[in-house]
């Protein structure tokens, strides 16, 4: 899943990030991310023009 | 039981969901550590007078010892004793007392609850309890 990184680090094992990097990790990493309130999904669903 | 010991370094937080917001009270100690890394023997004939190591893939997962002032009508210290007891999975996360509250989440077992001291003076009991991570540990900053 495609998450932004919103902490100044972040890392799980070798899945690591800094600030503002949008990056692709497995699910469980990128959920576990957010509910660390380091990192926000990015929605790869939206249509272009709708934020 | 009131609060003893001051809100400095450490603080733990335990929940039997992700994510605990609820912390272990009276905490003495933290010992965060074990995830070593074996280095594997590269040495060759070819080698000159010193041998020569390459990190291992694998590393172990962490294990966190905690010691603090038991009270068993607390809450989380009663859970974490039940935890270990029955071998239920729980979540352990730890915040450092820097500005940005750098944290390690964790989930695991309890594998060890040790009462190992009482206060001469005061009766007051000192519980060990090591938690072991059954999987990677998550840091953020």
């Amino acid at each position: 899943m495609k998450v932004r990184i919103i902490k100044n680090y972040v890392q799980t094992g070798e899945h690591y990030g800094k600030k503002g990097q949008e990056i692709d990790v497995p699910e469980p990493v990128a959920r576990q991310w957010v509910a660390m309130k380091a990192a926000e999904l990015i929605k790869s669903d939206k249509k272009p023009g709708h934020d | 039981m009131a609060t003893i010991t001051p809100s400095k370094g450490w603080v733990a937080k335990y929940a039997a969901t992700a994510t605990p917001t609820t912390t272990i009270d009276n905490l003495r100690s933290v010992r965060l550590g074990g995830g070593s890394r074996e280095m594997i023997n590269t040495t060759t004939h070819g080698s000159s007078s010193t041998k020569s190591y390459k990190p291992a893939p694998l590393r172990d997962t962490n294990e966190v010892a905690l010691r603090f002032l038991y009270d068993p009508a607390d809450t989380i210290h009663e859970l974490v004793r039940s935890h270990w007891s029955a071998g239920t999975k729980g979540y352990l996360t730890l915040v450092a007392p820097d500005s940005g509250a750098a944290n390690f989440v964790h989930e695991g077992n309890f594998i060890d609850w040790q009462v190992v001291d009482q206060d001469p003076e005061t009766g007051l009991l000192e519980v060990e309890a090591v938690f072991k991570a059954d999987g990677a540990d998550s840091f953020s900053a």
